[in-house]
């Protein structure tokens, strides 16, 4: 049984985990969509984050019929938003306890 | 097996045209996309919606549809007539790429994703598909090493003899330091692939339950500290709550409520060390007042000199 956990990931292996063609992954890397590390496409690594918001990028390109330009604000204002959400809900929480009811 | 009316899914006429279809498809999709929706099973939904665009927008499928509904009415049982042969090779090619899971009336009329009918069909290495499961953590389990049992199921497809999901079940270790909201990936242990496709790669989306004491910050703790008024004042030693068990904390003299003290190395772990725990004191009044607490509160009003609101004094 095979637990391996990936911490970074090359090119490659990126395109098989996200079925996706290497010169799509490139263009989603041209719009800053993620940002592995490296210089050359043949260094890049990848981490889960990245993957998990190339593979939503890819989603929303694909199902909403938009551009990658769109796709990038797309990504980026749910980011913003998810964390959003989790800082108002630990505010929320801290507020709770301070203001009694 | 449930007919399906697509028209009624994309809420277009049976004339519609091709721009109708897509603009109704485009306004549903932007309603129902998992990544932006927050309707209610918002999933299930967009899946309806795309597998009814997927053949209403393509001529052939929909012409071989626009047949197949003068057999059936939505939401009525539906088999297809036993002259029904797909005549059609409209519709071979993967849906969507990652894989598609459209309901079996897609699959009955149209050949079918994976693995199961499409007699004749020309066989391909197709990679198996990847499972996200969740995995809630209490925030005292992150300070252990102890591995934990992950279980889950993947969809049977094909193999009509077994059972319709295959439970599995893996120990994983959790990565010391993982935050709320971080994947694990584990290479190969997703859906198996097809015709010599390799395995899909299982997620474990790590979710911390929230907690009744402690709010997180990052890696760091936060704990709201009651102190009484005159602990607050003097000064006292508190014991407060860890993840780790109780400690003793120095409130010093003169405290105030809303400061922070900063308690290092009982926070979550990070990948090398620990956060911290930041203790927010609170200064609770009494609720209720003996004869003397009323007499010394009386004494202290008129000896002190503070005035709580000299921000508004002129």
């Amino acid at each position: 049984m095979q637990t391996e956990y990936a911490i970074s990931i090359d090119l490659i292996s990126t395109c098989e985990a996200i079925g996706l063609e290497k010169h799509e992954l490139i263009e989603i890397v041209s719009h800053g969509i993620i940002e592995p590390g490296g210089f050359d496409p043949e260094d890049w690594a990848f981490d889960l984050h990245m993957l998990s918001v190339a593979k939503r990028a890819v989603r929303l390109q694909r199902d909403l019929h938009l551009d990658w330009a769109a796709v990038g604000l797309v990504v980026e204002l749910i980011e913003e938003r998810d964390k959003l959400i989790q800082e108002n809900n630990v505010l929320r929480s801290q507020l709770s306890k301070f203001v009694d009811e | 097996m449930e007919f399906k009316d697509y028209y009624k899914i994309l809420g277009v006429s049976e004339d519609a045209d091709k721009k109708a279809v897509k603009t109704a498809y485009r306004r549903l999709a932007r309603k129902f996309h998992p990544d932006v929706s927050k309707e209610a099973n918002a999933e299930a939904q967009f899946k309806e919606v795309s597998e009814a665009y997927e053949v209403i927008s393509d001529d052939s499928k929909r012409a071989e549809y626009d047949q197949l509904k003068k057999y059936g009415q939505a939401g009525q049982s539906f088999e297809p007539p036993p002259e029904w042969s797909r005549g059609n090779a409209s519709s071979q090619q993967n849906h969507t790429g990652d894989g598609s899971d459209f309901s079996e009336f897609f699959d009955s009329i149209f050949g079918g994703g994976r693995g199961g009918h499409g007699q004749g069909r020309r066989k391909q290495a197709t990679r198996g598909r990847d499972v996200e499961v969740g995995m809630p953590l209490f925030l005292e389990d992150t300070l252990t090493d102890e591995p934990r049992q992950v279980e889950y199921s993947l969809p049977n497809r094909g193999d009509r003899s077994a059972p319709a999901d295959i439970k599995k079940t893996l120990k994983i270790k959790i990565p010391r330091g993982i935050s709320d909201g971080e994947r694990i990936r584990l290479k190969g242990q997703g859906e198996p692939g097809f015709d010599g496709g390799p395995a899909g790669d299982l997620y474990i989306r790590i979710t911390f339950a929230p907690h009744p004491v402690f709010d997180i910050s990052g890696h760091d703790l936060l704990l709201t500290v009651p102190i009484a008024p005159w602990e607050a004042a003097l000064g006292a030693k508190v014991t407060i709550p860890t993840l780790a068990g109780k400690i003793k904390l120095n409130v010093s003299k003169g405290s105030q409520t809303g400061q922070r003290l900063r308690v290092k190395d009982k926070g979550l772990r990070t990948k090398t060390g620990h956060g911290d725990l930041y203790a927010v004191l609170k200064v609770q009044m009494p609720t209720n007042y003996s004869t003397e607490e009323l007499a010394l509160w009386g004494k202290l009003t008129e000896e002190s000199k503070f005035n709580a609101r000299a921000q508004w004094e002129d």
